[in-house]
């Protein structure tokens, strides 16, 4: 185990077992014990953080509009995910997943680029466990795919994970879900 | 952000490149063409998520009142998109964003918007050889059109449908007052419409605020989760104290 994986670890333990002293004084049975655990154990995902966060443009404005059939220019930026993936789709703790935005950016004839903001959230059980910080960047437009290795905890518990994944321009916005689980 | 405003409470959004959408004949084959760009173009929450169910099940209630054609078949879009806007797109099919969902006060207003749009259908708007007078705007790849006569029109028609499915009937006139203090580069087109209202004794409130249901708190709820951490130009809050 690195050093990195060593403090995760370390971490996890301290937030599952300040959890379950919470799910404890709150509600005084077992299963608040249980649900602080769970709280605890989510705490683990603060030491999550993007590794190898790459973005390229892979589709040229002219190629988006033959693709999608997008007839004209707009008249403000537009984006509008094409599609959110998680790879692999299995795991087992303590590897990474690799989670990719592909999406079509829309500007105005008369702007060259904007600035657009790329985010994600994990999410288990409706909950959301960790938001990996915005990436901002300027844009041209056209398709673009942006992606981001997320390294999972050794102590993360098995189940399916949700990300969700938002890209914003000016007032535009889009989310889309992938899913990977966890195998104990 | 004024032009999203004003476009909360305006009509007709027509393909640009389309050359018989002012026509009857020529409405369903416009709208579907409509339909089928937005949808390729712009971000649709999914027809399964729970904001549009819940806005088709509101337009449902609006859809209850009515006799005739008007029991047709009426399909709501939600884009994501943090200006509040709306638009009808003619054979029934009406486009709202979330920030609408967000920026209006009650659930008798978002009703209020959706019967304004339900109305143009209604009433003809999209049957109208040729389109003269009003002004165009662009949204998104659509061109909308802005007509004062017809929005007049379609107000009318609104606060009938309200009234009938058992929304405050005043929504109509306060929605208009709020954007007319909020955007003064629309405000004497809006205060017009509030006046229209007025002198035909329309702008009344005729039920107690706060009846939202469940259904409108849980969709308004959704949006502001999925509006958490984007910076918006678009401040709501302040908007509606200038309402005040």
């Amino acid at each position: 185990m690195g050093e990195e994986g060593q403090m995760q670890a370390l971490g996890a333990g301290l937030g599952a077992a300040v959890g379950c002293g919470i799910g404890a004084l709150v509600t005084r049975d077992a299963r608040g014990c249980a649900a602080g655990a769970a709280i605890g154990g989510a705490i683990a995902f603060t030491a999550v953080k993007i590794n190898q966060y790459q973005a390229k443009q892979v589709r040229s404005s002219k190629a988006d509009a033959r693709l999608y059939g997008l007839a004209k220019p707009v008249n403000s930026p537009q984006v509008k995910i094409r599609k959110g993936t998680s790879n692999p789709t299995a795991i087992k703790p303590g590897q990474a997943v690799t989670i990719t935005t592909d999406y079509s950016l829309m500007l105005p004839a008369s702007t060259s680029d904007t600035k657009v903001s790329e985010s994600w959230a994990l999410k288990k059980d409706g909950k959301v466990l960790y938001t990996l910080p915005a990436q901002v960047n300027e844009r041209t437009p056209g398709g673009w795919s942006t992606s981001a290795a997320i390294d999972v905890p050794k102590n993360a518990s098995p189940g399916t994970y949700v990300v969700e994944h938002k890209v914003k321009v000016g007032s535009s916005y889009d989310t889309d879900e992938s899913t990977f689980v966890v195998k104990s | 952000m004024f032009i999203a405003l004003v476009l909360v409470l305006s009509g007709i959004s027509f393909v640009a490149s389309g050359d018989e959408t002012g026509a009857c004949y020529g409405t369903r084959e416009a709208s579907a063409e409509t339909a089928q760009r937005i949808a390729s173009e712009w971000p649709l929450r999914a027809s399964g998520d729970p904001v549009t169910a819940y806005v088709q099940q509101l337009a449902e209630r609006l859809r209850e009142g009515l006799d005739g054609a008007g029991r047709k078949r009426w399909r709501f879009d939600v884009a994501r998109n943090l200006a509040p806007s709306a638009f009808a797109a003619g054979d029934g099919y009406v486009v709202l964003t979330d920030g609408l969902v967000s920026f209006v006060r009650d659930e008798s207003q978002l009703a209020a918007v959706l019967a304004h749009e339900m109305a143009h259908v209604l009433e003809g708007h999209f049957c109208r050889p040729g389109r003269q007078g009003g002004r165009d705007y662009q949204v998104g790849t659509l061109v909308q059109h802005y007509d004062a006569a017809a929005e007049e029109e379609a107000d009318t028609r609104a606060v009938e449908l309200l009234r009938r499915a058992g929304f405050d009937p005043g929504a109509m006139a306060s929605l208009l007052r709020c954007l007319a203090s909020s955007t003064p580069s629309f405000r004497n087109q809006l205060n017009r419409r509030v006046q229209a209202l007025e002198r035909r004794g329309l702008a009344r409130s005729g039920t107690v605020p706060g009846r939202d249901s469940p259904g409108f708190r849980e969709a308004r709820r959704l949006v502001e989760e999925d509006f958490k951490g984007l910076e918006s130009a678009f401040d709501i809050e302040n908007a509606w104290k200038r309402c005040q």
